[in-house]
C-alpha cells in the first residue's frame, strides 16, 4: 500500500471519529420521561398547579391498565409552579427521568383557569418546539388533577393509545367538537372565528344506584327525557371504563372560556362548521306519539354559508345538507317509502333547524361569539386586509340575524325493508 | 491541458432552482404573508413575473455574446475596472447568502433539532461541506445538483400535499391582501427574491451556447416561481393572516401538522432532511462562486489555495451578527430589498454598456 492511500485512510479515520461519539444532543429514550397528558389549574401556593401523566414505557406490554394506581401505564406526577417550564425543571428534579413533552396527546386546563385566559400558556406551547400542534385542548369543567386522576383506560393497555382514540370519538358520536391545539390558537388570535375546546370532567357517578338526571339539560330543548345529547361531561348516567367524561364544548371569545355547550349543541356546532361524520340520532315518532325513530345522520355535503352585510349588520344563510339511514323504528310505521318517508324528512328537518336556531341565538346572544367561523366567509365581501379590520367582525357578531335551510333525505332503511307489528293475543300492535 | 468542464441545461437549472427556491424553507412565505397580507400568493406571482420581464430583457441583451460570463461583458464593458466592480459585487452577494445562509440555517437547526449542540458546533458540518464542495469543483456540484435537486422537491411536494386537510382557501380573502399598492408598487424591489438568477450569468462558459442560458434561465425561473407560489399559497391558507407573521420557519411548521392516521406522523423529518441537503448544496454553490468571481477578478490561475481561508472566513462573519432576528432583519429589509439591482440593473446595464463599445469598435473597424 503506497503511503498516498494509507495517509486517506488515516484521514477517513480521524474524520469518522467525531460522527461515532454520536452528537451533543444525543439523548437515550429509556432515559427520557414521556409524557402523555399535560394539565393546567390555578395553583394554591403558585400560579399554576401542572399535572403530568408520564407513560411507563413497559405498562403497555405487561399488561398494564388495571384498577388499582400501579397498575396504571403511566405515573402521575402534580407541581405547583410559575409557568409550565419552570414546572417541568421543578419535576425534573424528583422524576427519575428527564422530562420530555414531544410526545405529549393532550392538555387539560381547568375551567377556571380558562375563564381567566389562556393566552401565557397558548404562547408558551406555540414557542416550544416538544408541543405537538394536533394535540386536542380539553377543558376540565372541575380541575384538570381531577380530571386526568379519573382517565383510567379499561379497554386499551396503553393510555398514549386511549388518549388518540378517545378524542376522535367526534367522528362517531358528534358529541365533542373536533379540537387541535393548532386551530386553537389560530382562532384565538383571529379576527374572524372563536375557539372551543372538548369540554371534559370526572364523572359524578360511582355506581348504578346514584343516577340521577338533576343537571341534564333535556328540559333547556323542550324534552320530557334526556336524549344522548343532553348532557354536560361529568353528568352522564354511566359507569364503568374510565371516570373522565368527555361531552360537550367549552366555548371562548379570543382566549377567554365564556361559556359551555351540551352534547347536543356540540352536534349542530359539528354541522355548522362542516366537521360533522356520522352519528346515531333520536327523533321523535311524528306519527306515533311516545316512539322513537333512530337514524345514522351523516353529512350529504359540506355545509354551504353565506353572509351579507344589511345595514351594517350580518346576515348569515346556512344551509345543511344531511342524508340518514334508519337504524330503528319502534312503533313499526312504515317510514322506508311513500308519504311517511316524506313526513319523516321533514320532522328531521324542522328538528334540525329548531336546534340551530337555539344553537345560533345562544352564541349570538348569550356568548356573542362567533364559533363556527362565520366572520371566514364574510371576508370576501372586503377588498383589502384594512377594509376588513376595520369592519370589526367580533364585535358585530352580537346583531347578526341568520336564516336556516336543511335538506335531509332518508337514503337506505337498514336490513329492513318494511316494517311489520308484532302480534300478540290482543292483536296487532299497531291496532292496540 | 487543462479539462474544459461542460454540463447540461439540467444541470444549471438544478443549481439555480436551488439556490432561488432554498429561501421557501427559510422565510420566503412568511416575507410574502408580511408584504402581500392574505395576497401573498398574487404577490409571488407579481415578482416572478417582475423576474421573467427582467430575465427576458438580459438574455435578449445577451445574444452576441454567447460563452462569455457577467465578468467578461462587464471587461468588455468598462475594462478592468468595470470587471473589478462587477467581480466585488458578485463576490459581496455570494458572500452574503453563503455567510447570512450559514448562520440562518445553523441557528435554525439548532432550534429545531440539535438545539444542546454549541452553534460553532453545528456550523462547522456546513463549513466542511462548502469546503469539500469548492475543492471537489463545479462539475461534481452541478452532478450533485441534478441527482438531489428532484428529490428535495419531491420531499417538498410531499409535504405540500401532506398537509391538504389544513388548507382553508377561505385564508386567502380579502383578495387584495394588504392592497394594490403595498404589493405593486411596494412589494416590487422584493423582486430581489430572485437575487441568485444572477449567478445564472457565471455559468455561460459551462453551457456555451446562448439558447442553452435562454432555457435554462426560464426553465429554472419557471419552476422556481410554481415553487415559490405553492409556498405561499399553501402557507397562507393553512396559518392565516396575520397569525402567519408569527412563525419563524414556515415549511417546518407546515410539515409538523402532517398526521395521516396513528402511523404517519411527524413528517418534520422528511423536511429537515430535504433542508439540510438544500441548504448544504445552496451554501456550496454561493460558496463556489465567491471563489469563481475572485479568481477571475483579480486573474488567479489557481482558486484551490482559497479555499480553506475563505471558509474560515465566511464562518467567521457568520458568527457577527448578535442574535438571529438580526440576520433576518438584514436579509429581509436590506438585501431582499435592494439586490435586485445586482441582479438585473447591474447586468442590464453592463450589457448595453459592452453593446455600445462593441458597436462602436465595429464602426472604428469599417472606418479604418
Amino acid at each position: 500500500m503506497n503511503k498516498g492511500k494509507l495517509l486517506a485512510i488515516f484521514i477517513m479515520l480521524g474524520a469518522m471519529c467525531p460522527v461515532m461519539t454520536s452528537c451533543f444532543d444525543a439523548r437515550e429514550v429509556d432515559d427520557m420521561g414521556f409524557v402523555i397528558a399535560l394539565g393546567l389549574d390555578k395553583g394554591k401556593t403558585n400560579a399554576l398547579r401542572m399535572t403530568l401523566q408520564i407513560a411507563k414505557p413497559m405498562a403497555g406490554d405487561n399488561g398494564g391498565g388495571g384498577g388499582k394506581d400501579d397498575e396504571l401505564p403511566y405515573a402521575q406526577f402534580s407541581v405547583e409552579a410559575p409557568a409550565i417550564y419552570t414546572g417541568l425543571n421543578m419535576i425534573n428534579t424528583f422524576a427519575s427521568k428527564q422530562i420530555s413533552l414531544t410526545h405529549i396527546k393532550v392538555v387539560v386546563f381547568s375551567s377556571e383557569l380558562a375563564r381567566e385566559g389562556l393566552g401565557p400558556y397558548l404562547r408558551a406551547m406555540i414557542r416550544g418546539r416538544e408541543f405537538r400542534l394536533n394535540m386536542p385542548i380539553v377543558v376540565a369543567r372541575s380541575t384538570a388533577e381531577e380530571y386526568l386522576k379519573s382517565v383510567d383506560p379499561k379497554l386499551v393497555l396503553n393510555a398514549a393509545k386511549f388518549y388518540e382514540l378517545v378524542y376522535q370519538s367526534y367522528r362517531y358520536t358528534g358529541l365533542i367538537p373536533k379540537v387541535e391545539f393548532h386551530d386553537f390558537y389560530l382562532a384565538a388570535e383571529s379576527n374572524c372565528r372563536n375557539p372551543v375546546a372538548i369540554l371534559g370532567n370526572s364523572g359524578r357517578f360511582l355506581t348504578a344506584e346514584d343516577f340521577d338526571i338533576d343537571n341534564s339539560t333535556f328540559r333547556e330543548h323542550g324534552r320530557s327525557a334526556p336524549f344522548e345529547g343532553d348532557f354536560l361531561a361529568g353528568d352522564i348516567p354511566g359507569v364503568g371504563g374510565a371516570r373522565a367524561e368527555n361531552i360537550g364544548l367549552a366555548v371562548f371569545d379570543g382566549d377567554r372560556m365564556v361559556g359551555e355547550l351540551d352534547g347536543t349543541d356540540t352536534i349542530i356546532h359539528l354541522l355548522c362548521t362542516g366537521d360533522f361524520v356520522h352519528s346515531y340520532w333520536t327523533v321523535p315518532d311524528p306519527l306515533s306519539e311516545g316512539y322513537y325513530v333512530l337514524i345514522d345522520v351523516k353529512q350529504s355535503r359540506k355545509p354551504r354559508h353565506h353572509v351579507e352585510i344589511v345595514d351594517g349588520d350580518p346576515v348569515i344563510h346556512i344551509t345543511l345538507n344531511l342524508e340518514g339511514d334508519l337504524l330503528s323504528v319502534q312503533s313499526a310505521v312504515n317510514y322506508e317509502v311513500g308519504e311517511n318517508s316524506l313526513t319523516l324528512e321533514s320532522s328531521v328537518e324542522s328538528l334540525v333547524k329548531e336546534q340551530v336556531s337555539r344553537f345560533l341565538d345562544k352564541t349570538i346572544s348569550e356568548f356573542k361569539s362567533d364559533i363556527c367561523g362565520f366572520g371566514q366567509h364574510a371576508r370576501k365581501l372586503f377588498t383589502t386586509w384594512a377594509e376588513w379590520e376595520a369592519y370589526q367582525w367580533k364585535s358585530k357578531y352580537k346583531d347578526a340575524t341568520y336564516t336556516i335551510n336543511v335538506n335531509f333525505k332518508i337514503r337506505r332503511p337498514g336490513l329492513i325493508l318494511k316494517s311489520e307489528p308484532s302480534i300478540s293475543s290482543e292483536g296487532r300492535s299497531d291496532d292496540r | 491541458m487543462k479539462k474544459k468542464t461542460i454540463f447540461g441545461n439540467w444541470e444549471a437549472s438544478a443549481i439555480i432552482i436551488n439556490l432561488i427556491c432554498t429561501k421557501i424553507f427559510l422565510n420566503f412565505p412568511r416575507m410574502a404573508a408580511e408584504t402581500g397580507g392574505t395576497a401573498a400568493w398574487l404577490f409571488t406571482i407579481f415578482i416572478a413575473a417582475l423576474a421573467f420581464l427582467g430575465f427576458t430583457v438580459i438574455q435578449i441583451l445577451y445574444k452576441p455574446f454567447e460563452g462569455k460570463d457577467l465578468l467578461d461583458i462587464a471587461e468588455l464593458a468598462a475594462g478592468n475596472p468595470g470587471r473589478v466592480l462587477a467581480g466585488l459585487v458578485i463576490i459581496l452577494g455570494a458572500g452574503w447568502c453563503a455567510t447570512a445562509y450559514m448562520r440562518v440555517f445553523s441557528e435554525n437547526m439548532k432550534l429545531i433539532s440539535l438545539t444542546t449542540s454549541p452553534l460553532s458546533f453545528v456550523e462547522l458540518f456546513f463549513t466542511a461541506c462548502l469546503a469539500a464542495g469548492a475543492y471537489l469543483g463545479m462539475e461534481a456540484l452541478s452532478r450533485l445538483h441534478a441527482f438531489s435537486v428532484p428529490f428535495i422537491a419531491s420531499g417538498y411536494l410531499l409535504i405540500m400535499v401532506g398537509v391538504v386537510n389544513y388548507i382553508d382557501l377561505g385564508n386567502l380573502l380579502p383578495i387584495l391582501g394588504n392592497g394594490a399598492k403595498e404589493i405593486f408598487i411596494s412589494g416590487a424591489p422584493k423582486v430581489s427574491v430572485f437575487f441568485e438568477i444572477l449567478f445564472l450569468f457565471l455559468l455561460p462558459p459551462f453551457l456555451k451556447k446562448h439558447d442553452n442560458m435562454k432555457t435554462t434561465g426560464y426553465w429554472s425561473l419557471g419552476l422556481s416561481a410554481f415553487f415559490l407560489v405553492i409556498s405561499s399559497l399553501v402557507f397562507t391558507s393553512v396559518f392565516p393572516y396575520p397569525s402567519s407573521l408569527e412563525r419563524i420557519i414556515p415549511i417546518f411548521h407546515i410539515a409538523r401538522l402532517i398526521k395521516l392516521g396513528r402511523f404517519f406522523q411527524r413528517l418534520e423529518s422528511i423536511f429537515l432532511f430535504i433542508w439540510a441537503a438544500a441548504a448544504l448544496l445552496y451554501i456550496s454553490v454561493c460558496f463556489y462562486f465567491i471563489l469563481f468571481a475572485f479568481q477571475k477578478t483579480f486573474r488567479l490561475d489557481y482558486y484551490k489555495p482559497l479555499i480553506v481561508p475563505f471558509a474560515i472566513i465566511i464562518m467567521s462573519i457568520s458568527f457577527i451578527p448578535t442574535d438571529f432576528s438580526e440576520v433576518i432583519t438584514y436579509e429581509v429589509s436590506l438585501f431582499r430589498k435592494w439586490s435586485w439591482i445586482a441582479a438585473f440593473a447591474m447586468p442590464i446595464l453592463l450589457l448595453v454598456l459592452a453593446r455600445l463599445r462593441n458597436k462602436g469598435a465595429v464602426r472604428k473597424g469599417r472606418a479604418a
